[in-house]
């Protein structure tokens, strides 16, 4: 079945149809919520309620873009949600460094570690980080949708990158003697 | 040492084809959230699924009927335009003079027509007016029975110029000219009435067009009609719109108001409680027996006993109306030409009396042998056997019956006609068997082949007279075919029970 076909059936809602977009999209958009999730846990969490909403608002999708894109909007906002309502974005001293290179050595990390790390970053710098690298969006787009300055947007990245980085290098050297 | 690179870089080649498989609970809540309103849908009460079946039952039975018959001209459901009312072609004349003068009254003054209303009111008008309509309606119904009675002849044009020249008597204005130019005639018509030109032509086209959006409608309900037949309703058609142009205006804005009003009023009048008490007859469709298979053919006789109980009915709209109740029934029958042998065991005597498989005898009763008339040659039995001890076994049960029917109305005014289906629940409360010999009654024990818990399909017609707006009177003869009844007959006893229910309903 065509995938316009299945989501013309699950604009009736239509479990199979419903079943099969979730067998195609549920690996990418899990690998998204275990980005912007504290833990293993809040990202099953946020997937499935990103899911329930995109069945229940797929409707309303007007083929304009990728269905996957779509998708995968519906389901950084629902993480975003989160956090909106705890109202972890006070204003920060925005008087930082910004864009500091942050260099490291490219040596083979696990992704399981990068992604350990980027979970325990403090979320509002998580939240900036991964909207900011990994999902492309410019300063002014995620201070739009956290409600936040750019400025804030900016040092909070800033953070993110020296935290991680320390992190990495930690590691690194927790590796390096372990392998003396 | 390796090359320096840059920390985002090395977050997005890592994580370029990062997926991850979630576990299968997440799918299973997510099916879940999106499906559980079907889920609580599914738990129907079971009353309501009856319900639903007794509806169909009872629409089945009335559309089958106007299809049947092919009467679904005079059917006054057809003839309805948009409004809530059902008595017939009169009905639909009102109404349609209704809704011209509501358009006609948003057009002109309103102290004009006040000082109408008052007008009709006041003066004789009204009581000339309800006349003309009076027999504007006879004609209008001779004229639909003339086409029903002749389909597709050209024989209605007697009938018709007939109706005319009634309808020009009325109005006093002489008419040469006895054509079915209907239009043309009105000019001479409408000069009677006092308002302007203009305004009559105005409802007489309005009228028009109401009635041939109405002819569509007949026309598509029934394929059966040919082009002669709608020709001929037609004429009737245009002769509702010569009677509605008769009518006053200012009759029909004080009619407007009153129907308003009536409507405002009987709208929160849902729910009705009706009392009831029916004389019931028993018996049974096919020839048998449920006390023993030697009685299959001894002749059976009914016995007429009381039902009484109480109804709750619940008007889903207009038309319909669900209702259940709780009753009490008696029924009963007796088997004819039983011959009692009394303590016949105890003698050990062997003539041919058999116990009966399906009563459980009282103690002081068990040594009793009955035995069927029609078993008896006559010539070989002793004479005491023939003459003397030819009685009978009565029959007597008793039980709690729920009802669960559907009422769909036919006729809603002062007199109302329904047509009820459903069906019962029959909870078993009495069960007795009797001998009556030389009309001696006494007990003989009790059936063991009558089932605790039975059904009753039934079927019956309501009648009503409306004493007041909340009080009726019902008469309501209903036929209940009984189901699972007995669990060991002999023959083919087929149980029914007929009742006619009278009581008053209280609506609140």
């Amino acid at each position: 079945m065509s995938l316009e076909q299945l989501i013309i059936n699950c604009k009736k809602n239509d479990a199979k149809a419903q079943s099969q977009i979730y067998k195609l999209f549920s690996g990418k958009l899990f690998s998204l919520c275990l980005k912007y999730s504290k833990n293993y846990a809040e990202a099953q969490d946020n997937l499935q309620d990103s899911f329930v909403t995109i069945f229940k608002k797929i409707d309303q999708f007007s083929h304009k873009g990728s269905l996957e894109g779509w998708m995968k909007r519906i389901t950084i906002n629902t993480a975003l949600q989160r956090y909106r309502s705890v109202g972890v974005f006070d204003l920060v001293n925005e008087d930082q460094i910004e864009d500091v290179a942050v260099e490291i050595d490219d040596e083979d990390i696990s992704l399981d570690f990068l992604l350990g790390i980027i979970q325990e970053l403090p979320d509002r710098y998580r939240l900036v980080f991964n909207l900011y690298v990994l999902d492309d969006y410019s300063h002014q787009e995620i201070a739009d949708m956290l409600d936040i300055s750019t400025g804030t947007s900016k040092s909070n990245l800033s953070r993110a990158r020296v935290i991680l980085k320390e992190k990495i290098e930690h590691y690194k050297m927790q590796d390096h003697s372990q392998s003396l | 040492m390796n090359d320096k690179k840059h920390i985002d870089r090395l977050f997005q080649e890592k994580f370029k084809n990062f997926e991850a498989t979630p576990d299968d609970a997440v799918w299973e809540n997510i099916h879940n959230a999106l499906h559980k309103d079907k889920r609580k849908r599914r738990v129907i009460p079971l009353w309501w699924f009856a319900a639903g079946v007794a509806a169909m039952l009872v629409l089945l039975l009335t559309v089958g009927n106007i299809f049947n018959s092919g009467e679904g001209f005079n059917n006054p459901e057809n003839n309805v335009v948009g409004t809530e009312n059902t008595e017939g072609a009169s009905e639909t004349t009102r109404t349609i003079v209704i809704d011209d003068t509501k358009n006609n009254s948003s057009d002109s003054d309103p102290s004009n027509i006040m000082a109408n209303t008052e007008q009709s009111e006041n003066t004789g008008d009204n009581s000339e007016n309800d006349i003309q309509k009076k027999k504007a309606n006879d004609h209008d119904k001779t004229a639909n029975q003339i086409a029903n009675e002749n389909p597709g002849s050209s024989t209605t044009n007697p009938s018709n110029s007939q109706d005319e020249v009634d309808l020009t008597k009325n109005n006093k204005s002489p008419v040469s000219n006895i054509k079915e130019e209907t239009v043309a005639k009105n000019t001479p018509n409408l000069s009677d009435l006092n308002q302007k030109a203009t305004e009559p032509d105005n409802v007489r086209n309005k009228a028009l067009l109401e009635t041939k959006k109405d002819q569509a409608q007949i026309a598509k309900v029934t394929d059966q009609n040919n082009s002669k037949e709608l020709e001929t309703l037609k004429e009737n058609k245009d002769n509702i719109a010569l009677i509605k142009e008769q009518e006053s205006i200012e009759e029909a804005i004080a009619k407007a108001n009153s129907t308003n009003e009536e409507e405002k009023e009987e709208q929160p009048n849902r729910w009705n409680i009706t009392p009831n008490v029916a004389p019931v007859y028993f018996n049974s469709l096919g020839k048998g027996s449920t006390i023993s298979s030697q009685f299959v053919n001894n002749s059976k006789s009914g016995e007429v006993n009381m039902s009484y109980g109480i109804n709750g009915s619940y008007a889903i709209n207009d038309k319909i109306k669900i209702r259940a109740g709780i009753n009490k029934v008696a029924l009963g029958y007796s088997t004819d030409g039983v011959i009692a042998f009394k303590d016949i065991n105890s003698f050990n005597g062997g003539s041919g009396g058999k116990e009966l498989d399906n009563i459980n005898f009282t103690s002081q009763r068990k040594a009793d042998a009955y035995m069927s008339t029609s078993n008896i040659n006559s010539d070989s039995a002793p004479q005491f056997m023939v003459s003397n001890v030819n009685g009978a076994l009565e029959q007597q049960f008793g039980y709690i019956e729920v009802p669960l029917e559907v009422e769909y109305s036919l006729i809603d005014s002062k007199f109302g006609l329904n047509v009820i289906g459903g069906f019962s629940t029959l909870f078993l409360n009495g069960n007795e068997v009797y001998t009556v010999l030389n009309n001696e009654r006494s007990l003989l024990g009790e059936a063991n082949n009558i089932n605790s818990t039975s059904y009753s399909a039934n079927f019956g017609l309501g009648f009503n007279y409306n004493i007041s707006h909340t009080l009726k009177l019902n008469l309501e003869p209903m036929f209940k075919y009984q189901i699972n009844t007995f669990t060991n007959t002999s023959g083919d006893f087929r149980p029914y029970f007929i009742g006619v229910y009278t009581g008053f309903s209280f609506k609140f």
